[in-house]
């Protein structure tokens, strides 16, 4: 279809400045069947990468980058006694930036942690040096809406990015569990524990059906590694920060083990906006 | 690979490189305990301790105070907790009461044992002949 | 934690002493009862009728096989505050309402839990000896 775009095109742009030519007067009227298309550029496609991103909900600033350091318990104003995960903000700077003219997306890359030049190959040196930064341990990028959220490299970024009472989402890896069973994994019921029950007492039971479809179809669940796996908790509540001390207090318990990175950014399913919505 | 790569110095260490759970559970008491008489009351290192098998009244702000017998202590930062067994007109009833909690003033020990029991946790006198009575059933408190 | 089949006491003066759950209302299936929910009981255990009982509460009695509606008062499940205090009794007990919500019983014979009255059953609260 795309392909024949341009073709389109240039005949309707012809038709058009041939009718045009043969005008001798304002007042004479032609036809617009004689005009079969008026010239337009070619609408974008919906697979294409710029339309996804206008498509896709966005954030108008960048997150943060914190280390799970453990829970505590939080007594608000109201005599409330709410549990508390502690999120320490250490050495966050702005190391990158894409643009949608190179790569198609606008998104901010944020370092933190700190890691000795020794144990950080050459290349990754000069790409903190570019950005003015010491090396850093870890990297995410954040994407972001327009070009004026774009920040200039070396930012620092502290706690105080965001504020009490907010909500954020937090994104973490799970802590690992193995091989686990489906009983484990899926929360299957498993199998009898007596009744004559042998060896599948913690079973999964049947995968399927016989001669049709002679398979286990696609996406079955069944044993197999469970946790070690990218988690998002949505509209977790900012109970507390502190700028100068570096820590975030966050409502609710976060995935992951003391000492993992999580990356926290504003709720999505709040504060997130689409591009084809902000246009209208 | 000759010319040497320009590394840049970190930012400051925050809290002078102290841990921060250290930091925020210290920052916590200052606010919650100032005079430090809750973290002394629970605390290992005192012998006027609250022990399990005191008779205990806790204090509050805002209501009723509330008494009785320590079945256990359990000491986890600010979310240290005692639970209390009582009597109240025959029917036992327990308390797991927070005690760094604002509304709490303070933790009156009125009575200890003559000799404790050898154990920190006494789950075991529940309904059974060593189980508490009616503590402040006389209107003392 | 009272679903179907519990037996639960009674500790009001309408006659009955031992009611067994049949229904918790207003709940998904799955759930179970609480302090403060409303519930359906049928009376297995009641005191014996006698003629020294007069005036509302001898219409108001209750006998055994009869169904009618309750209010758990006290359970044996711990239910945590807002302030972290965790409360916990020995017993699961409950009293018998009317369709409107009042009790049946005039008079309620021991301890009952501080939630009832977020569930407006204030009656019940003033009635008790001891509110915890």
């Amino acid at each position: 279809m795309s392909s024949f775009a341009p073709l389109i095109c240039k005949r309707a742009q012809s038709t058009v400045t041939n009718a045009l030519s043969e005008i001798k007067s304002s007042k004479q009227l032609f036809s617009p069947s004689t005009i079969p298309f008026i010239n337009s550029q070619p609408s974008v496609t919906f697979t294409s990468r710029e339309s996804k991103r206008q498509r896709r909900r966005l954030l108008e600033r960048p997150g943060l980058i914190g280390v799970k350091r453990g829970m505590t318990c939080y007594f608000d104003n109201q005599g409330r006694r709410l549990p508390a995960t502690i999120l320490e903000i250490i050495q966050n700077e702005v190391t990158f930036t894409r643009t949608v003219e190179k790569e198609g997306i606008y998104s901010i890359q944020i370092g933190s942690g700190y890691q000795k030049p020794q144990n950080v190959t050459k290349p990754m040196l000069g790409h903190f040096r570019n950005a003015k930064v010491s090396p850093k341990e870890f990297l995410k990028d954040f994407q972001v809406m327009k070009p004026e959220n774009l920040l200039e490299l070396g930012t620092e970024l502290k706690a105080d990015h965001f504020q009490i009472g907010q909500l954020v989402d937090v994104i973490s890896v799970t802590k690992g569990k193995g091989m686990a069973g489906v009983m484990k994994r899926w929360n299957f019921s498993g199998g009898n524990a007596t009744h004559g029950a042998s060896l599948s007492h913690r079973s999964a039971g049947s995968t399927g059906q016989n001669t049709t479809p002679a398979r286990v179809l696609p996406g079955k669940k069944m044993a197999g590694r469970l946790g070690n796996e990218r988690n998002t908790i949505f509209n977790l509540e900012v109970l507390d920060l502190n700028a100068e001390k570096g820590y975030i207090l966050v409502k609710g318990c976060v995935s992951g083990s003391k000492g993992s990175f999580v990356e926290i950014r504003d709720a999505l399913k709040k504060y997130g906006k689409h591009l084809i919505n902000e246009e209208k | 690979m000759g010319e040497k790569m320009i590394v840049y110095e970190p930012l400051p260490k925050l809290r002078n490189g102290k841990n921060l759970m250290q930091y925020i559970q210290e920052a916590q008491y200052e606010k919650f305990d100032k005079n430090g008489n809750k973290r002394k009351s629970i605390s290992l290192s005192n012998p006027e301790r609250i022990r399990a098998d005191d008779i205990v009244t806790v204090v509050y702000k805002n209501q009723k105070p509330v008494t009785g017998q320590v079945l256990m202590v359990k000491r986890s930062g600010l979310n240290s907790t005692i639970l209390l067994r009582n009597k109240i007109t025959g029917l036992g009833v327990e308390m797991n009461i927070p005690i760094y909690h604002p509304n709490i003033i303070r933790l009156d020990v009125i009575r200890r044992p003559i000799k404790y029991k050898p154990r920190n946790r006494h789950y075991y006198i529940r309904n059974s002949r060593l189980d508490v009575g009616e503590i402040g059933a006389n209107g003392k408190n | 934690m009272i679903y179907l089949k519990t037996l639960i006491k009674v500790i009001d003066n309408s006659g009955a002493e031992m009611v067994e759950c049949i229904k918790v209302l207003r709940k998904n299936p799955m759930n179970c009862a609480h302090v403060g929910d409303k519930i359906v009981v049928v009376v297995q255990e009641a005191k014996p009728l006698s003629s020294q009982i007069t005036g509302a509460s001898a219409s108001n009695r209750v006998k055994r096989g009869d169904i009618c509606r309750a209010v758990v008062v006290r359970t044996k499940y711990p239910i945590q505050r807002d302030d972290g205090t965790v409360i916990r009794f020995d017993d699961n007990a409950c009293v018998l309402i009317n369709q409107k919500d009042e009790p049946i019983g005039t008079r309620v014979s021991s301890v009952v839990a501080r939630e009832l009255r977020k569930k407006n059953f204030a009656k019940v609260i003033s009635l008790a000896p001891r509110v915890v």
